[in-house]
């Protein structure tokens, strides 16, 4: 990579990828907690019983101290885009700031009207108000997520639909809004990231409920709020998964990249496997050169036969390119070699720096000529076009960069195999503690309490460990296929980052502390003493 | 019901019969055309599935005998 300083880039990327893990301790937690107090509101105003007020309002102390913080570090977030990402902000600021915008015009503006009736107007307005605010708090948490995704949905699939590259000032310009927000890359992950949350409700309320019973204490609401989280977290971890086979389909079509280092597969096949598991061996970019078959690359597989191409391609043969084909091509398949690639956009930038030397000399001819190679179609494959200004990005590498061109396999493969064996878990928790919640059991059910109990902290866990699939998987991009992450940094001093790296770390360490200790304290006073 | 199954074999019958050649960068051709339509179901479904799981909740609850008054 051409003229960046590498620390600086680690020191930046650690920062970001440190608050947003933090940062996502909490999304997920308030996404699927707002709809679950929404829940316990209803039946508690269509039943008119005291106990399902108490219940809400229990729910509804421990959705309101992770809302807060969840808040707090969702705005050093969207600072650091402008602070360590400047170059990254120019470049798509257009495609990446609008739904940003949107977010925070409705949905932060629904939120926080809605969360100040909800949380401090229980004495101060109607039964009927009250409710509705619960519902348009929920719905406005979740909708800040949807514009959130949308923006990363872009990152992920930054297709030609969405915009045009403007040579004149270096950036894209949206042409197409309605494309960029209903993307189904972005709409899916929105559904697959809810679900997750819901689903995270769901095991922390039956967590908490099971203590309760296993303590002895507060049995009547135990049983109630365990009876609500089964249910609904048993549709929940059922729709993860369904949502998450065609997030999968997505990705494979979209970032080749990624779904072949996700699933370790070095050489293209026909009818590819899935490994559910094994471990992954690391080769260099020479071995994988030399690589005719996928023998070597694991230790101890257990491979299902066809099962990538079925969940990717939707076909018991189709075709699933590996690292080696996306690397050095696949002329049956019409895959460039990285250096082709490499020097189409190689050309770009030569365009792009020729039409600015031709504007300054005031040469329109060559400011025409320049912009036309520019836009020049390159491509085109069963009717979609692409312009060299798309494969602009892949200018910016060096030819030694052909091994950093696809994501490290080890840590993309078993974040996102774990994940799934995560997601496969809690539907087994749920199936066990909705059928124990039927048979009237559960209230004497050791087993599956103290199943929910220690499974509390899984879905944090498998939350993180999709997005490190999702995030690590896209490297070596910001916007795949488009921006290198190398080239999006602000090139500003190292000690700036690693200063404010450190101050966040220590305000994280705080902000964790006091969240824990906040909610471990309200877990411990139980029901009545939640106000 | 006719036509929601018209439209699904529609759908699924794209994928059997999609075209093998992929991008320059190995992205499906069909992926970097938009299809907004399955972008807006997918995002119908989020209403829905609240609906489905509130319901169930309510079912449960009922079918359990811990609330039968909802």
């Amino acid at each position: 990579m051409h003229g960046v300083d590498l620390t600086m880039l680690e020191w930046a990327r650690a920062q970001f990828a440190m608050t947003a893990i933090f940062h996502f301790f909490f999304v997920p937690f308030t996404l699927g907690m707002s709809f679950m107090v929404a829940f316990f509101e209803t039946i508690y105003v269509k039943t008119g019983k005291q106990e399902w007020k108490n219940i809400t309002q229990f729910w509804q102390v421990l959705f309101g101290i992770n809302f807060a913080i969840g808040l707090s570090t969702g705005i050093i977030h969207e600072f650091e885009f402008g602070t360590n990402w400047s170059t990254y902000s120019w470049v798509v600021g257009d495609l990446f700031g609008a739904p940003l915008a949107v977010e925070g015009v409705v949905a932060f503006f629904m939120e926080a009207t809605f969360a100040a009736i909800a949380f401090f107007g229980w004495k101060r307005v109607s039964k009927g108000v009250h409710l509705m605010s619960s519902w348009l708090l929920a719905a406005g948490s979740n909708l800040s997520a949807l514009w959130i995704l949308i923006a990363n949905g872009f990152m992920q699939h930054p297709s030609s639909a969405f915009y045009t590259f403007n040579i004149d000032n270096a950036r894209l310009e949206m042409t197409n809004f309605l494309s960029l927000i209903l993307q189904p890359v972005a709409q899916v992950k929105f559904l697959h990231v809810v679900t997750a949350s819901y689903t995270m409700a769901g095991v922390f309320i039956l967590g908490v409920s099971s203590l309760y019973l296993l303590r002895g204490k507060h049995v009547e609401f135990a049983k109630k709020s365990a009876t609500v989280a089964a249910a609904a977290g048993l549709v929940a971890s059922i729709a993860v998964a369904v949502i998450g086979d065609d997030h999968a389909y997505e990705v494979a079509n979209t970032q080749p990249t990624k779904i072949a280092s996700m699933e370790g597969l070095y050489v293209g096949e026909k009818g590819a496997p899935i490994v559910a598991v094994g471990i992954p061996k690391s080769h260099t970019i020479e071995e994988i050169k030399n690589m005719k078959d996928n023998e070597d690359s694991f230790t101890m597989p257990i491979a299902i036969p066809h099962l990538l191409s079925i969940l990717g391609k939707r076909s018991f043969d189709g075709f699933v390119p590996g690292i080696k084909d996306l690397v050095y091509g696949n002329e049956k398949y019409g895959i460039w070699s990285f250096e082709k690639l490499r020097a189409e956009g190689a050309r770009a930038i030569k365009d792009m720096n020729d039409y600015h030397i031709a504007k300054k000399a005031g040469d329109k001819a060559a400011m025409d000529a320049a912009e036309k190679d520019f836009h020049a179609i390159v491509a085109n494959v069963d009717g979609v076009k692409i312009e060299r200004a798309e494969l602009m990005g892949y200018g910016y590498f060096s030819a030694e960069d052909a091994k950093h061109i696809f994501p490290p396999v080890a840590p993309v493969f078993y974040s996102f195999h774990l994940m799934v064996g995560l997601g496969f878990w809690f539907i087994l928790l749920f199936v066990l503690a909705y059928a124990s919640v039927l048979k009237g059991t559960f209230v004497n059910n050791t087993f599956v309490q103290k199943a929910a109990l220690y499974s509390i902290p899984l879905p944090w866990i498998a939350t993180s460990l999709g997005w490190m699939s999702a995030e690590i998987g896209r490297q070596p991009w910001t916007v795949f296929g488009i921006l290198p992450t190398a080239h999006s940094v602000t090139p500003i001093n190292l000690t700036n980052v690693q200063a404010t790296f450190f101050m966040f770390m220590a305000a994280f360490v705080i902000l964790g502390i006091a969240e824990l200790k906040m909610l471990f304290t309200v877990v411990k006073s139980g029901p009545k003493g939640a106000h | 019901m006719k036509k929601v199954i018209a439209f699904l074999m529609v759908f699924f019958g794209s994928f059997l019969f999609a075209s093998e050649k992929l991008l320059p960068n190995g992205i499906n051709p069909e992926a970097q055309q938009i299809n907004t339509t399955w972008g807006a179901i997918l995002f119908f479904m989020w209403p829905i599935l609240i609906i489905v799981m509130y319901k169930f909740v309510e079912f449960t609850l009922r079918k359990t005998g811990v609330e039968s008054d909802v």
